[in-house]
């Protein structure tokens, strides 16, 4: 029964919701949109949820007296901060500055670390270890040398092949992956929605 | 046979989404054919994908080693446009679950989605008590860092720095945070196998991986891994493939002859 019972919830709600998208119907749309609702309610506990095991992983830690301990404290004394200016001093000041001068820098921060890890990944993408390394490090030089403001001076064609090689191999590629994705997609949903997978309940 | 048609009129609207229906008309027969073939236990031949036989190698690894794995599960949410994707890092987490389990192994999972959290929580609970070591089992292997995507992948690094893993497994929905966080533990790790579907994430993992889970892989793990079943599936996706190149040939071939 604790396997049945989800995953026949399961189906039923899927099903509904996939009649709900293709039949205009006040009762399936009715109880089609009071799903979705629902969806939005579970995901709010969820992220409740995941809270409490954000604090229960790093008190945990703590109380074990690891050697990182000290950061494990900012984490939780921040998050009860930030918690707690938005519940108390909702809309004010104080929660616009903990977003405006401790929030945005950090993610900042992070954001542009990317840029030396993107050039560390390419070191290792671009070694010549087989003829896809040699393609890929080939194309990437003559759209890296291309984007150059005096490209046209090394040669009038570059920026032509620059252009070739975004709209014809780049867009294909990225078209192939996209309708295989989509292909993807569909057969996990029906996988999903007729429980041959149902990673909801387990075995 | 009228009025059955007049309900029919009365209930598809005009806006209704003809081209997806027609999908899911196509897709649905082929599905359960190929998902009931696959069940009473046919097998279809399939290439070999290196990220799947290497994440093989590795869980084998982890349990004669004792070393963990890492399993990053991303940031797709179960009931959402990601929750595909969602699905299938759940699926490789079970894979991994199951086998460390087995030995009493320990396992790592992080994820930027709660209602993920949830999921694998429950797979790990059940894979623990299936091995024979309920007592083993902690809601705490498995860490949730905050929604914000950056985030995740600082706080799963910092998780990675504190004890070194034998593999990182990065599998489901990933944006430029995989490569911050494959680029970030790099040195702490014994390898990085991974990918995700959207062509913007998968270019940035298959840079920073050993071996690369590249689109549409990513939603064959479960066939290549540990579920049979999902061979109908893949199957299924195959057959649709080959009438969407012919779509396209067809496509093609009216166009250039002024037909459409």
């Amino acid at each position: 029964m604790r396997r049945f019972l989800p995953i026949a919830v399961a189906i039923i709600c899927g099903l509904w919701v996939l009649a709900d998208f293709f039949v205009s119907h006040p009762l399936i749309d009715s109880v089609g949109a009071k799903l979705l609702e629902g969806v939005m309610i579970l995901a709010a506990f969820a992220l409740f949820a995941g809270i409490l095991n954000l604090l229960g992983f790093h008190a945990r830690r703590i109380s074990k007296d690891q050697k990182d301990w000290g950061y494990r404290l900012v984490l939780m004394v921040a998050l009860g901060g930030t918690l707690i200016a938005g519940i108390v001093l909702p809309g004010s000041g104080a929660l616009s500055w903990i977003f405006g001068y401790m929030y945005y820098p950090l993610q900042s921060t992070m954001a542009a670390l990317l840029a030396f890890f993107v050039v560390s990944a390419a070191y290792r993408a671009f070694r010549l270890r087989n003829g896809e390394a040699l393609i890929m490090l080939i194309t990437s030089l003559v759209v890296l040398l291309a984007q150059l403001p005096f490209s046209n001076r090394i040669s009038p064609y570059l920026p032509l092949l620059r252009k070739w090689i975004l709209d014809v191999p780049v867009t294909a590629g990225t078209r192939g992956i996209i309708l295989g994705t989509a292909l993807g997609t569909i057969t996990t949903s029906l996988r999903i929605l007729l429980a041959v997978d149902h990673p909801y309940a387990q075995d | 046979m009228d009025a059955v048609l007049q309900l029919l009129v009365k209930l598809v609207p005009n806006s209704v989404d003809l081209a997806a229906l027609g999908m899911l008309v196509l897709f649905l027969p082929l599905f359960i054919f190929f998902t009931m073939q696959a069940k009473s236990g046919k097998r279809f031949a399939l290439r070999e994908i290196p990220a799947f036989t290497r994440i093989r190698r590795l869980v084998s690894q982890s349990v004669e080693s004792g070393q963990p794995i890492h399993v990053g599960l991303g940031s797709g949410r179960l009931g959402s446009e990601s929750t595909a994707e969602a699905a299938m890092s759940l699926t490789v987490f079970d894979y991994v679950a199951r086998h460390v389990a087995a030995c009493d192994q320990d396992i790592l999972g992080t994820t930027a989605e709660p209602t993920i959290l949830a999921s694998a929580q429950g797979i790990l609970c059940t894979a623990r008590k299936k091995a024979g070591f309920p007592e083993s089992y902690a809601p705490t292997d498995l860490a949730f860092y905050g929604p914000e995507a950056l985030a995740y992948a600082a706080g799963a690094a910092g998780a990675l720095h504190g004890r070194p893993h034998l593999a990182n497994i990065l599998v489901g929905r990933f944006g430029s945070e995989g490569l911050w966080l494959a680029e970030a533990t790099s040195n702490r790790v014994g390898a990085q196998v991974g990918g995700t579907s959207a062509a913007e994430g998968a270019a940035l993992l298959w840079a920073s991986m050993d071996e690369a889970i590249v689109g549409e892989e990513v939603y064959a793990a479960g066939a290549y891994l540990h579920r049979p079943s999902h061979l109908g599936s893949l199957a299924t996706q195959d057959i649709m493939r080959i009438v969407a190149i012919l779509a396209i040939l067809v496509g093609i071939a009216m166009t250039s002859l002024g037909y459409w």
